[in-house]
Formats: C-alpha cells, structure tokens, sequence
C-alpha cells in the first residue's frame, strides 16, 4: 500500500476529489477497496432491544457524588507489596552480599532487578504506555540472559540439583502472594498477554533480587536452572491463570 | 465522561443513551446479535468501574469502542462465538428486530463474509464502514498508528470484495 493509496483511503466515503479521482483510475487494489466501501453501505444497522437497562443499579449507586479513584492507586498498592515481600524475604534471608561477581555486575543487575520489582507494576497496569511495554517484552530475554551468564562462576560443589533446589523454592514460593496480587488487580483491566507477561516479572523479580543478593552459587546452569527458568516459568503459569479469569472490566 | 469521571451519575444515562445503539451495532456485526445485548451491558459497565482509567486528554468514543473491543475478544476467545446458520437458517434474535424492507439473505452472507476476514481487517472494516469512525479513531480505539488502521481496512475491503463477488454480481 503506497502513500498515495494512504492518501486516498482518507477520501473513502467522502465526495470524490481530483486527485483521489485520478489515483482510483490507476490503482487495481483501491478501487476494490472504494467500489466494496460503497456497496457495504446498503447493509442496515442492526438495534438493541428497546428498555434494556444500561448497568445494575448497585454499579451506579457506588458512582454518585464519589470522583473515581486513579489507576496509579492499584499500581501503588502493588508496588507496595512487592516491597513488603522483597523486605521481608531479604530480613529473612539476611542482606549480607553472597554473590562473589564482580560489583559492577552485581549492581547493574540488582538496579534491572529492582526497576522491575518498583517500575513494572506501573508498565503493567497503565491504560496507556504501549511501546514501554514492548520495550520491556523485548529486554525479558535480556534480561535472563544477563542474570544467567552474569554470575561469578563459583561453584561450592553439593551437586547442581541439591545445591539448586532452596533457590528454586526461594524464586517460586516469594512470587506466589505478589503474583496473586497483581492477577487482582490486572482483572480490572482487558486480558493483554504483555500486561500479564510484565506484571509476572515484575512479581517473580523480588525473588530474584533476593537471590541475586543471597546466593554465593555463580554457574551459568545453577543461575539459568535454579533462578531464571522458574521465573519464567511463573511468568507462563501467570498467563495461563490470567486467561482463565474473568475481566471485572474490559477498560484498555 | 470527564462529569461522570468526577461522579455525575447523570453524565452516564447521557453516554448510554447516545452510544448504546452505535455500540450495539459493532458488537451484533462481531459476535452476533444474541450475544450482543450482554455485551453491550458488559462494555457500559466495565466504563462504570473503570472511569478512573480514562485519560482526561483522550476522546470518550475511542475508548468505549476499545472496551466494546475487548469484551468481544475476550467473548470470542472463550468460544462462545455464535454458530453462523445456514442460509435458510436464522436465530429467534434475528426475525424479532429485522424490519420488513431488509433482506435478511444479503445480510447474513455480508455478516459471513466479514466473519471470514482476519479478526484485525474484520474490526478495522465495521468500525470504518458501519460506525463511522475515522482512522485516527479507530487507531485509538485498536492502540495502532493511524497508517496501520488503514493499511488494515484496505487490506480487508479487498478480500471483503472476494468473498462478496457472487452475492454482487448476482444482482
């Protein structure tokens, strides 16, 4: 489609002009598109039935004289209980720095981490923000990819699975309650799989942080095994759990 | 919308009243009409309980057509989709609201048709042809550039005018 038929379809319904005349005269393909526009306007609107009401009273009543809550309010919400959780995993865990790879590493990671923990419910859950959004998707892989070969490369020794399997519980159980938390509150918005897709990781990356603060374990396979495949392993059972519930509302 | 936004009950019976017929009428040409009164009622009530998400800068129209749009996927997606009936065939729904000068035949293959276009052309062409939204719009409404909004509804008259050709040339 040329700029010219762009051009044109801003004619489409309106009277003809010389120019949008004398490129339908040249161009196959909008001319299909003009001459079915014109024989598509015979078709009649259809109508509700008449009295059906709008919504429950009960809805309405709640409105009245009340201004509505912003949506930055449930993001808050949210981002306070990551907090909350992440706190209270690292008061558990203790804060005493485990992880052996060099500092830079350590904080540009920890910084991603936390900018996911405070930045995504926001991303996710913005009525608007749509290329933030895709930015993020895109820097997942990145993401894994950085927490993955990012380590110290220290190996203790106990054997990958035993030495792997306290951090796979740390990731999975730290990310239950914010990830229940921020289904509640993405149902008050339509199913986007990339609101979801955000939320999940913004959910599972206080578990990380925990981890990437806590761990002293450094391998590529423990950190790709243990950290990051159960994080995104809650992100897709997050999806899949997103997609069965019911939308309290279909607001973009 | 902003004077419901701040809690003016009445600014709501406004909005309905002017939009439930539009609304309706892309909801029908999507899922069908039995299942569009619900979702009517689902699009207005998803506006009451989300107020708080409209952009004060934004238009109301775009907006409740991507509601209206949501609802129908979501709708769609759990397959509760309509059966398109045979062309003898037509739902209780159907005969209750047809007035006597339509031709219901021409209707149904027009609705089958559009049910046969990908979801993103078929959406694009109801809200252009039959709700007379604009381009700028309908890109509001389905979170697209202006330029992709178009390329769509180009794309979807086309192949419309292919799967129409029989029914046109017929008359």
């Amino acid at each position: 489609m040329t700029k010219e038929c762009q051009r044109a379809m801003e004619g489409l319904g309106q009277p003809q002009d010389a120019e949008t005349a004398a490129h339908l005269a040249g161009c196959e393909s909008c001319r299909s598109a003009f001459s079915t526009f014109e024989a598509l306007s015979r078709a009649r609107p259809p109508h509700p039935s008449p009295g059906r009401s709008a919504v429950p009273e009960s809805e309405l009543a709640k409105v009245a004289g009340r201004p509505a809550a912003p949506w930055w309010r449930e993001a808050a919400l949210v981002i306070v209980f990551n907090a909350v959780i992440l706190a209270a995993g690292l008061w558990k865990l203790g804060t005493n720095l485990d992880n052996a790879a060099p500092l830079p590493d350590i904080w540009t990671i920890g910084i991603v981490l936390a900018f996911l923990v405070f930045a995504g419910p926001i991303i996710a859950l913005a009525p608007r923000n749509r290329p933030l959004r895709k930015s993020l998707l895109f820097a997942l892989p990145l993401v894994a990819l950085a927490i993955s070969f990012g380590g110290s490369g220290f190996d203790p020794g106990g054997g990958l699975i035993k030495a792997g399997i306290p951090c796979l519980s740390v990731e999975v159980l730290s990310s239950l309650a914010p990830i229940a938390f921020a289904l509640w509150a993405l149902t008050r918005t339509a199913f986007q799989p990339s609101r979801v897709v955000i939320g999940a990781m913004s959910a599972g990356a206080a578990g990380l942080l925990m981890l990437h603060v806590h761990c002293q374990i450094g391998t590529v396979a423990h950190l790709l095994g243990f950290h990051v495949l159960p994080w995104l392993a809650v992100i897709a059972a997050a999806i899949a759990i997103r997609s069965s519930l019911k939308s309290r509302s279909f607001a973009p | 919308m902003l004077r419901f936004v701040e809690g003016d009950r009445g600014a709501f019976e406004i909005l309905f009243q002017r939009y439930r017929d539009p609304v309706y009428g892309y909801l029908a040409r999507i899922v069908g009409r039995a299942s569009a009164e619900d979702l009517l009622q689902v699009s207005f009530l998803s506006v009451v309980r989300s107020r708080g998400r409209f952009d004060r800068d934004a238009r109301f129209k775009p907006w409740l057509y991507a509601i209206a749009t949501n609802a129908a996927r979501d709708h769609l997606r759990r397959g509760r989709v309509e059966q398109l009936s045979s062309p003898g065939a037509s739902s209780g729904a159907d005969e209750a609201v047809d007035p006597p000068n339509v031709d219901p035949g021409r209707e149904r293959a027009i609705r089958r048709a559009l049910m046969q276009l990908p979801e993103n052309q078929r959406l694009a062409i109801v809200m252009h042809r039959f709700q007379d939204l604009s381009f700028a719009e309908i890109a509001e409404a389905l979170d697209l550039s202006e330029s992709a909004a178009k390329v769509r509804a180009h794309r979807g008259y086309e192949k419309l005018r292919e799967l129409l050709r029989g029914l046109w040339e017929e008359e």
